[in-house]
């Protein structure tokens, strides 16, 4: 007599739903019957952080065109998504398996995989700052939530995004890093106003940082000569800690204990014609206040993906099954030139994924050619993205 | 000695440590007359003995498993090395043991894992969620449904909006 897989009990169903590790397969094994289906969440909290997709660019203007192609490492294969909810925006950032998409000072979060939306405030508001001096705006601990303002001539738009945790926890913040004066601001979903945390009045297009990342509640900020800040947004307070590499091509990550490293990428340039990039890790040392960068050829656990302008994040190699990724490896969207001296500022490249093994230097190619694009405001770069049901 | 009576009325003596690896047995043990046996009300005989062997050999790896040294001092270095390679090797002697106890039908393996749900043993459950996820990954939807004697009980709108909703998961 044949056994009733069919109406197992549900406590049942969901020990073996937290035994299956993949995205895909979870959402298959949720289409099977009813019964499967219900006992396990379309939000399940047992699910490891996914090898990500490499969202391949696309010429953003001038198109009703939705189709996302995203190349996904799993199965090795591109998937096409339909995203009316992208068009027209700028998709300037991904994080915890969200993007950010910007449109002037509209932004909001999407999902790729559920295609949830969330809204977040505009960005800058409504409100002016009068009367708090904006050096020191952060450390303000009389401010009360304000808004910030803008110049015609400011330019806000996102250079990075971070989630600092997943979106349906009620900590989680986003924080930005933008072309504006107001280069670094926070908020929490479902505020009505951005908090700005740094006030870049220098530089027109938004301060000395480099980079951006966050770890363990804190954030971390990069500025040439790769002197990091470190700030704490629950008691607004900063601390600037040692620096010493004099870089500026860098990215910050953090690693998958909780460690800052800083990904420099150098491109090789072979007749004028961009051939390769070559990478190099520093960590951000432990030990006592001064701290510095350390070059490292070990990265221990990680494996490091990294995309363009700042799109970086980091895996354990742990969780991802698989002998071919990694530890110790970097994973990154590999861009050539060819040398046209037709093309001055349309130029077009190509790409495609390499994984680079950190400790001898070799460089395998993952995929084949990903295709051309172009590096201007008509493009969307791409954009490493971890799918979540989250 | 703890005696236990399947469903089909056969009965198995096993020694209390060995019974003790179930937490069910272990709360009846604590209420009930020795003498008496424990009922398993939900399991046959066949599959009684199938547990009750996974419940003997898991005792009797427990007690063989080699003392990890934790010792730092440069002398014992050796003798780490040594006792972490000895727990490499019971690790994958159990392993193996346990791959071939999984070599099992489609309805014992359902029997396992009611059964040791019931019975409230925690590795035999894992073990049998592990073989199931198995057999599911890397399937069709109707290669699970065929492999599990399932029937598709959504609607075909059902089904299709689900499908259309994740369509990149089910690609092949």
């Amino acid at each position: 007599m044949g056994r009733d897989w069919q109406h197992l009990p549900p406590e049942l169903l969901q020990v073996i739903g937290k035994r299956i590790p993949s995205l895909a397969v979870y959402i298959r094994f949720r289409a099977v019957c009813r019964p499967w289906q219900s006992s396990c969440s379309l939000r399940p909290d047992h699910l490891p952080v996914q090898l990500p997709w490499l969202m391949l660019p696309y010429r953003s203007d001038g198109s009703n065109d939705s189709t996302r192609r995203f190349y996904d490492l799993a199965a090795s294969k591109i998937h096409e998504l339909d995203l009316p909810e992208t068009r027209g925006m700028s998709i300037c950032g991904s994080s915890h398996g969200w993007l950010f998409l910007q449109k002037g000072q509209e932004m909001s979060l999407l999902n790729p995989i559920t295609r949830a939306t969330i809204s977040l405030p505009p960005f800058p508001g409504p409100l002016s700052t009068f009367g708090i001096n904006p050096e020191n705006l952060f450390e303000n601990r009389d401010a009360n939530e304000y808004a910030i303002s803008i110049s015609p001539t400011d330019n806000f738009m996102v250079r990075k995004a971070i989630l600092t945790s997943s979106a349906h926890d009620s900590s989680c913040r986003v924080i930005v890093f933008t072309y504006s004066k107001w280069s670094l601001a926070f908020c929490k979903i479902g505020d009505v106003c951005w908090k700005a945390i740094e006030f870049q009045s220098g530089y027109p297009w938004g301060g000395d940082f480099r980079d951006i990342t966050y770890s363990n509640g804190f954030l971390y900020t990069v500025s040439p000569f790769a002197a990091v800040t470190m700030y704490n947004l629950d008691n607004r307070s900063k601390t600037l800690l040692g620096g010493g590499v004099n870089l500026t091509r860098i990215h910050l990550v953090e690693g998958v204990s909780g460690d800052i490293l800083l990904i420099h990428d150098k491109p090789i340039y072979v007749n004028r014609f961009l051939k390769e990039t070559k990478h190099t890790v520093y960590k951000l040392s432990n030990n006592g206040p001064e701290r510095e960068w350390i070059k490292v050829i070990d990265v221990g656990q990680n494996v490091l993906f990294l995309g363009s302008h700042h799109n970086a994040l980091s895996l354990s190699s742990a969780n991802l099954q698989s002998p071919k990724w990694g530890p110790n490896c970097l994973c990154y969207d590999s861009i050539r030139k060819k040398w046209n001296p037709q093309e001055r500022f349309d130029s077009w490249y190509n790409h495609n994924i390499k994984l680079a093994s950190l400790d001898n230097e070799t460089v395998t190619d993952i995929t084949a050619d990903l295709g051309r694009f172009q590096v201007n405001e008509h493009w969307q770069r791409s954009l490493w993205l971890t799918p979540s049901l989250l | 000695m703890v005696l236990l009576r399947s469903i089909d009325e056969i009965t198995v003596e096993v020694a209390e440590t060995v019974a003790l690896k179930s937490n069910m047995l272990k709360h009846a043990l604590e209420e009930s007359n020795p003498e008496q046996f424990i009922p398993l009300p939900n399991i046959t005989g066949e599959v009684m003995f199938k547990i009750v062997d996974y419940m003997t050999k898991q005792t009797e790896f427990e007690s063989k498993k080699p003392q990890e040294i934790v010792e730092k001092s440069p002398e014992l270095e050796g003798d780490v090395a040594k006792a972490k390679e000895a727990l490499k090797a019971w690790e994958q002697t159990v392993a193996t043991w346990e791959v071939a106890y999984m070599d099992v039908s489609m309805n014992m393996l359902y029997d396992l894992f009611l059964g040791a749900n019931f019975m409230d043993l925690q590795g035999l459950l894992s073990l049998c969620a592990e073989k199931i996820a198995s057999l599911i990954k890397g399937k069709t939807v109707k290669e699970i449904r065929k492999t599990f004697n399932i029937v598709n009980d959504f609607t075909p709108e059902e089904e299709a909006d689900y499908v259309k909703k994740y369509e990149w998961a089910f690609t092949d």
